[in-house]
């Protein structure tokens, strides 16, 4: 008798403590999702603000004349602003009342690097008057570019896709090839930024001198297929070299 | 101390009460669970390791379905802060974001693999495991991203959804999504920002980005084919596609 009260103050125990937790786990549970509705919340509000933020600064580039652009398209230019990052870029390249000529008067002033972004866009608002500039001075501009380069976005990723510039830099031709051949020794990295394309790029290790041996290469056959085992590219570079 | 947890919850909710609407902000459906690693800095300044693995447990959601492969779509915004506007790391000049929603929402894949689950190779049947192995039930389907080189002032946003890709019952069912995020300071330096489930409205973006892939960057890519900007060769396999492939309309499990 004694040992069945024992037994049932036992399990009476037990099952108040059991209730207990069960009761605190519904409390856990119901605060967890509590917090994290909060923090899905305040996530969504931070992206929200975000996108206002950015839609804002497209307006605001929306709102300026086609000259204040341009003067911001060549500064964005200095700093290496890929075509497709630059504010300036985004919105002239929408337009339609683009002066051809002011653009192609700002590559022949400038000649160099600082040039790019006025090619790129003329060469797809205005393809004729961008033909009108002579192969060398086109060339000078992009193969500066290239050379300066930090990171290569702007060019792409060879064999895999090509960026406007490396298909105008291919354009060019022969012109293009002897400020390519210098760059032929140069061994630093030619990184692209990303997720996945960060991850690819540290993958294959491309050089500078990989991106020169491909436009080499292709300006001599488009059929060129570009290896990307490090050693044929190695290869193909040493022969180019003497 | 979980006196201390209470209260912080308690604000937290509160806070999300208080906070005016955001009507998507509902976990969405979860059927298993993620098991989520970011390293900030894992390949030095500018760079973000990150592991993220997502069990399917049918059950979780009051579902038997078995299903016998199981993948990662990510998709991702990157906010420059500096310069106030969303940053990418291809595509543009000719063709605009031509993988972007209006909200610069993009699902991420190097643009020679033609397939949008993030691992997921050009024969469509092989899971790349250094980018994202295929699951199945009760076996973990982990992504493996290293975003990097973006610059200082950058906010990185992710939503990694899991989807079953074969199966007899639940074939393109969203099973669960992760949403993650990193910023760099002006320095270059990286920590982690916000990682928790994701939401339904997330979620309704990434349907957007479904569509943009299957609508703009479907046919953009058979044109960048055509014109020799774009070999859609994955580097790995010997399939080489002529343009991407479009994504089956995907719906929650």
């Amino acid at each position: 008798m004694l040992n069945f009260k024992r037994l049932m103050l036992a399990g009476s125990l037990l099952f108040i403590w059991l209730t207990a937790c069960n009761q605190q786990n519904n409390q856990d549970n119901q605060n967890n999702q509590a917090a994290q509705a909060a923090q899905q919340q305040i996530a969504a509000a931070q992206i929200d603000s975000l996108q206002k933020i950015v839609a804002h600064t497209s307006q605001r580039f929306h709102s300026y004349k086609n000259d204040t652009l341009i003067q911001i398209l060549v500064a964005e230019s200095a700093k290496q602003k890929e075509p497709f990052n630059s504010l300036a870029y985004r919105e002239l390249v929408t337009r339609k009342d683009v002066s051809a000529d002011t653009l192609a008067a700002i590559v022949r002033r400038l000649k160099d690097r600082n040039a790019l972004l006025p090619l790129i866009l003329l060469r797809n608002l205005n393809a004729t008057v961008y033909k009108s500039l002579p192969a060398e001075l086109r060339a000078g501009v992009l193969t500066d570019a290239l050379r300066a380069s930090k990171m290569f976005n702007t060019w792409g990723f060879p064999p895999f896709y090509l960026q406007d510039a490396s298909v105008a830099l291919i354009d060019c031709g022969r012109p293009a090839v002897p400020a390519l051949k210098q760059m032929l020794r140069d061994t630093s990295a030619a990184p692209v930024f990303g997720s996945k394309q960060y991850m690819e790029y540290l993958h294959y290790r491309y050089r500078v001198c990989d991106y020169a041996l491909f436009f080499i290469r292709k300006i001599e056959d488009p059929k060129f297929i570009f290896p990307t085992a490090r050693d044929k590219r190695d290869s193909l570079i040493s022969v180019e070299l003497k | 101390m979980p006196g201390r947890s209470l209260v912080v919850a308690g604000l937290l909710a509160a806070l999300a009460i208080l906070l005016p609407g955001c009507p998507g902000c509902q976990t969405a459906t979860e059927c298993g669970s993620w098991s989520f690693t970011g390293n900030p800095g894992a390949q030095g300044p500018n760079t973000y390791g990150v592991n993220d693995g997502f069990t399917f447990t049918p059950a979780n959601c009051n579902n038997s379905c078995n299903c016998s492969v199981d993948g990662i779509i990510q998709m991702v915004m990157v906010y420059d802060a500096a310069n106030e506007t969303w940053l990418e790391s291809a595509n543009g000049e000719l063709y605009g974001s031509s993988r972007a929603t209006a909200d610069h929402w993009m699902i991420d894949q190097f643009d020679s693999w033609g397939n949008a689950y993030y691992g997921l190779e050009n024969d469509g049947v092989t899971f790349d495991a250094a980018f994202n192995n295929a699951g199945s039930n009760g076996v973990v389907s982990t992504l493996n991203d290293l975003p990097g080189g973006q610059g200082s002032n950058i906010f990185f946003y992710a939503l990694d959804v899991d989807v079953c890709y074969n199966s007899k019952t639940c074939q393109n069912s969203i099973l669960g999504s992760y949403f993650w995020s990193w910023h760099s300071d002006n320095s270059g330096t990286v920590s982690s920002f916000v990682n928790l489930k994701g939401w339904t409205s997330i979620e309704a973006e990434f349907q957007k980005a479904v569509t943009v892939w299957n609508t703009n960057w479907v046919p953009i890519s058979k044109t960048l084919v055509q014109n020799n900007m774009l070999v859609m060769s994955d580097g790995v396999s010997s399939t080489i596609l002529n343009q991407a492939v479009a994504l089956p309309t995907l719906t929650d499990l």
